[in-house]
């Protein structure tokens, strides 16, 4: 399973029933597209924390607007 | 500068600063840790002081804390005072175990917003103890 794979399930359980996780790509927009506010930004975060061990920065946030930015930084390509 | 100072001084008093402005996903960190370590931590979970005695605007980041760190959260209400000679009177109500509650560390996010309401409830029942303690006084008197 891929990285978008393992976040779709994770949105999928987490924001249960609010996100239509296969519709999920790249370069769906986290608070244009899924309409997560600053808690479920906050609680996204956390999930990713927990399932692969990534932290995020306050300055990370300022970077993360799509999916794929948050794959980059789980694996380590953001700029 | 006298930012700086403010700033140095509520550090030193253990306050944990926090970016109201952005998702201060560091200062949830910091807190998250500090309840780890068996700290005592008081939140405003309005989001701040409020003047009005509205109880129900609970916001949810305080349930991510309790969640995270496994504390429970022990709902108050702060009577509002007439002057700063007047005694401070404080409401403690039923601790909220959100993990028990909940189930597990890491529920829905509509499980979230349902433990805010528990704790906007909580937090009404400690006003509404006040509230009926001061009519029986009153009614005493």
């Amino acid at each position: 399973m891929n990285t978008l794979e393992k976040l779709k399930e994770m949105f999928s359980k987490v924001f249960d029933g609010d996100i239509d996780a296969s519709n999920v790509t790249e370069t769906t927009r986290l608070k244009e597209d899924l309409g997560l506010n600053s808690i479920a930004m906050l609680y996204m975060a956390i999930a990713v924390e927990e399932k692969f061990g990534t932290k995020f920065s306050n300055n990370d946030f300022e970077k993360i607007h799509t999916v794929g930015d948050c794959i980059a930084k789980i694996e380590g390509r953001l700029k | 500068m006298q930012g700086r100072i403010r700033s140095l001084l509520l550090g030193g008093m253990g306050c944990i600063k926090i970016d109201r402005n952005i998702s201060d996903i560091e200062a949830i960190r910091t807190s998250i840790k500090r309840l780890k370590q068996m700290h005592l931590l008081t939140v405003f979970p309005q989001g701040g002081i409020i003047e009005s005695d509205d109880v129900s605007s609970v916001k949810s980041g305080i349930i991510l804390l309790s969640l995270q760190s496994g504390a429970p959260i022990v709902p108050m209400y702060r009577a509002k005072r007439n002057s700063i000679w007047q005694r401070q009177v404080v409401v403690i109500g039923e601790p909220l175990d959100c993990i028990q509650t909940a189930g597990t560390k890491m529920p829905t996010i509509h499980d979230i917003q349902k433990l805010s309401c528990e704790l906007a409830a909580r937090m009404d029942d400690c006003k509404k103890t006040y509230f009926k303690k001061i009519t029986h006084k009153e009614q005493k008197q």
